[in-house]
């Protein structure tokens, strides 16, 4: 388990609050305020048993400025246009072919 | 020969097809950004939605924007990944041939450029279409009353269901297309051989293509490497060495 990664709303009807998913590097995790924390598949089948609707997931920030990757990788790609190739100097000219000479 | 709207541009097309070497706008091109300048943004579903979820068709609410070194994203493990691109509609020169635009999926296309801020020595080039991975496209005034250029290094493919509602700016002349395909063939094709100015990359035979197209000559030299590739004695410094790769490793 490494870090929280997200809530989960509280459109629920039998939770006091939130539930917090946790991710792990091949699993996810739920904890759920008075009944802890369960494998993802466990948590959705205590959903089933209990009947009460699975929560929906809230918007958080589509963006996290604070990582400063993801900030590198926006700006890049908002600042990325289309431009020609620029020819060199070479490239000014009728290219060489093995039928033409440089004379 | 003059190159101008008059011998470029077809003044009655057929409207009823698209061809090779048509010029059309509404048609958006994604062209992949460079490396370095900044991480490719993947996106990940919410949890407990992995990646592989979302592909297998199970759609989250919510994708989320990473890094694609952050931690834990773990981008580029598998086989496909989401990624933000940027599209741009620009002016476009049609470059799949005629033939094949009804019947591939994927069209190929070149984004075309206007000439501004180019200096002397590169429009005179340009508009004698000297430039091998460029094809030049002249004003056509009223209509188009900018001189501009198709850039071929940046053909991308684009689904052909865009070009349906596309709108065509002009449609080449035949000379014009067969210009195109010239400069297509020459760009794509052309023989690749190493001249005195390449160093020797890796020691072996080498043959001179020169010497087999204009002479109708074999011409066979051992080379070894870290040296300047030697003047050929039939065609001097306009040598075309090519490595010779046997079939038969008896040769």
């Amino acid at each position: 388990m490494n870090k929280i990664t997200q809530s989960i709303g509280t459109q629920t009807s039998g939770l006091a609050s939130a539930a917090q998913v946790y991710s792990g590097s091949d699993m996810s995790f739920v904890a759920l305020p008075h009944l802890g924390t369960m494998v993802a598949p466990v948590f959705d089948l205590v959903c089933n048993m209990l009947v009460f609707e699975r929560p929906s997931l809230i918007q958080q920030p589509e963006i996290n400025v604070e990582d400063p990757q993801l900030q590198l990788g926006l700006i890049g790609l908002l600042n990325f246009d289309l431009s020609p190739d620029e020819p060199a100097e070479g490239d000014m000219e009728r290219p060489l072919e093995y039928h033409r000479s440089a004379e | 020969m003059p190159i101008d709207s008059t011998a470029w541009y077809d003044p009655d097309p057929d409207r009823t097809s698209i061809y090779q070497g048509d010029l059309l706008v509404d048609v958006p091109v994604v062209l992949m950004p460079p490396a370095g300048d900044g991480p490719w943004i993947v996106l990940r579903p919410s949890l407990p939605l992995t990646l592989e979820d979302a592909l297998a068709g199970n759609v989250p609410k919510i994708f989320r924007p990473h890094a694609e070194n952050a931690p834990l994203v773990g981008a580029w493990a598998g086989q496909q990944e989401l990624v933000l691109a940027k599209g741009i509609k620009t002016p476009v020169l049609v470059v799949t041939q005629t033939c094949d635009i009804e019947r591939r999926r994927f069209i190929h296309v070149a984004p075309v450029y206007g000439i501004e801020g180019f200096d002397q020595r590169k429009i005179e080039s340009l508009t004698a279409n000297e430039i091998q991975y460029w094809f030049y496209l002249p004003d056509h005034a009223p209509f188009r009353p900018t001189r501009q250029f198709a850039d071929l290094s940046q053909i991308v493919p684009v689904h052909n269901s865009y070009l349906r509602r596309a709108r065509r700016l002009e449609r080449l002349t035949p000379l014009a297309t067969t210009e195109l395909q010239k400069k297509l063939a020459s760009f794509h094709g052309r023989p690749f051989g190493f001249n005195t100015r390449d160093a020797v990359p890796q020691e072996g035979d080498y043959l001179c293509a020169r010497c087999f197209y204009v002479r109708a000559q074999i011409t066979r030299r051992a080379i070894a490497a870290g040296q300047q590739f030697p003047a050929c004695e039939q065609c001097g410094a306009d040598v075309l060495w090519v490595k010779f790769v046997p079939l038969n490793p008896a040769d």
